[in-house]
């Protein structure tokens, strides 16, 4: 479903991704783990078309959207759930959800304000008017994952959902990705907490300075001692 | 001192406030979503007032003047999209000073147009016969038009209102002002929101105009003086915030017509004695955020 072949992207004139593939089928859930600095946001931008990359290929439904707006990435079914928690503080809640909502014809149409208030009932608890800015860190990392499904995507590029959450949070997170991921649509995770990886996925790539260095699964990584103590802290 | 007069005094204040609301929203709006100082809003705002001129004079009618106020606006919108499409649009990831630049010498295109149009002699319009006079109040008579354009530009400030908070395009350019990235992201053409945001903004510039110059009569360099006003009222009110920007355009115009009123001497310099004591006390402007 996202093939990613050979990527290179550069910040101005420093070298991020030298040279990074990925493969993701329908249905799947997968995990790109890294330590700081490894360069897993980049991917993410890289895939979306916020970062451009100098060279390589990225196709989505076997369509190349290598060189398109982000814009139209996301039009195409490709949702983008940033790290930090960048909601927009200036908006209510139900404004948040509004302004990312692509409506795609009712038979393809999947995910409306029920559908996701049912979904994250602590956001409908807050209500709607409750400002972007006036929300705990969890409630803000839900609120960033639900206005993406707004979009009605069928794969969703998560960045670090887990970082500096609590982990009673973290693991309501977890169920919740394990919920979407239920309901057909593909992720690829990035992340440092494999505990959050490991719960929610089972195949995984990683990263190290812009590389692959390790593709398999999360079983398989995990038994790899060496590999995780280089480059995941636990 | 007698009430009646106070009241006429507040009256008149609350309708140059509104007005110079009016005039420096468009400013305000397109700096918060496009980040971009429109150094010709000024400008923009005069060249309404001259279409509003031209087509009082070409249409006419007592009844048409309001359709020809609103059309004016139009018009400049238009001239705002294509300004964007082929100036503004090139300099969004540029430097501030191309933005100074480009505006700036939008101001000389504009004014030396406006000259070889419209001629330098000042140029006043025909108000509709059932604008002229006053109105009684309390028993004082208070000039019909400006009872219009306070009642014409808060009527103006609610469909602003609306448009930002009940329109998915108003909330998309609010989105977008916030985080361009995340927006674009989530699905929403950012280029065709700044390029609506800029027309809006523009031809906010040229209603006003339309509105508040009929009163006085129109020369070709007058835009920037009127530009001066506009920001010295959203430096006031805090840059990015339309409330701020309401609260300031109604602090000056109440200020400035009791000086007109009580100080005629000092009158002139009042808005700049306001804006140096508010800002020696916040910086940032009365709601501005604190950077
Ligand atoms: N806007 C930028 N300009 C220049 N360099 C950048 C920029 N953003 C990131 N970098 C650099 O690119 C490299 C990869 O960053 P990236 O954000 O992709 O890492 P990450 O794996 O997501 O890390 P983290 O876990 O901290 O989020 C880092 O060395 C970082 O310093
Ligand atoms: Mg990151």
């Amino acid at each position: 479903m996202l093939e990613i072949k050979d990527i290179h992207s550069y910040y101005g004139s420093s070298y991020i991704l030298q040279g990074v593939s990925l493969k993701i089928k329908r249905s799947e859930v997968v995990s790109l783990v890294g330590r700081n600095g490894a360069g897993k946001t980049t991917t993410l931008k890289s895939i979306m078309g916020i970062v451009r990359p100098a060279q390589g290929s990225v196709k989505f439904k076997g369509a190349e959207i290598c060189g398109l707006k982000p814009y139209q990435i996301a039009r195409l079914g490709l949702g983008y759930v940033p790290e930090d928690r960048r909601i927009y503080p200036n908006l209510t809640l139900k404004e948040n959800l509004e302004v990312a909502q692509i409506k795609l014809g009712s038979s393809k149409t999947k995910w409306n304000f029920e559908k996701v208030y049912q979904f994250f009932p602590q956001l409908k608890a807050l209500g709607e008017g409750r400002l972007g800015s006036n929300m705990s860190g969890g409630e803000q990392q839900m609120l960033t994952i639900a206005r993406t499904l707004m979009g009605n995507p069928e794969f969703i590029l998560l960045d670090e959902p887990s970082e500096g959450l609590a982990p009673l949070v973290v693991s309501a997170l977890a169920d919740a990705v394990n919920e979407i991921k239920v309901e057909g649509v593909s992720i690829l995770l990035s992340e440092q907490n494999m505990k959050f990886a490991t719960k929610t996925t089972t195949k995984s790539y990683v990263i190290d300075g812009g590389k692959i260095s390790f593709e398999g699964t999360i079983e398989d990584l995990m038994k790899n001692e060496e590999l995780v103590k280089e480059h995941i802290t636990l | 001192m007698d009430p009646g007069i106070l009241l006429i005094d507040l009256l008149n204040g609350l309708s140059r406030g509104m007005l110079y609301f009016l005039m420096a929203s468009g400013l305000n709006l397109v700096f918060s979503v496009l980040g971009i100082i429109n150094f010709a809003h000024g400008s923009l705002i005069m060249l309404g007032a001259y279409f509003t001129w031209t087509l009082l004079q070409v249409i006419g009618g007592d009844w048409s003047f309001i359709v020809i106020i609103i059309l004016s606006g139009g018009i400049v919108g238009v001239i705002g999209i294509l300004i964007e499409i082929f100036f503004v649009r090139r300099i969004y990831e540029s430097e501030h000073l191309y933005q100074l630049l480009l505006t700036f010498a939008l101001i000389m295109i504009i004014d030396g147009l406006v000259l070889e149009i419209w001629g330098g002699q000042p140029r006043s319009m025909l108000l509709p016969r059932y604008f002229l006079g006053a109105v009684s109040i309390a028993g004082r008579p208070f000039p019909k038009y400006s009872l219009f354009i306070l009642f014409g530009s808060i009527a103006i400030a609610i469909l602003v209102w609306l448009f930002l908070y009940r329109t998915k395009f108003g909330k998309a350019s609010r989105a977008a002002a916030a985080d361009v990235e995340i927006t674009s992201a989530l699905g929403i053409n950012v280029p065709y929101v700044y390029c609506g945001m800029f027309a809006i903004g523009v031809a906010l510039a040229g209603f006003s105009g339309g509105l508040g110059l009929a009163m006085s009569s129109i020369t070709p360099g007058m835009g920037a003086h009127i530009a001066v006003t506009c920001f010295a009222v959203i430096v006031i009110g805090g840059l990015g915030s339309l409330t701020g920007t309401l609260i300031a355009a109604l602090i000056l115009g109440i200020f400035e017509a009791f000086g007109d009123h009580y100080f005629p001497q000092v009158a002139m310099a009042l808005p700049f004695i306001i804006m140096a004591l508010i800002l020696l006390a916040r910086p940032q402007g009365l709601l501005g955020r604190n950077e």
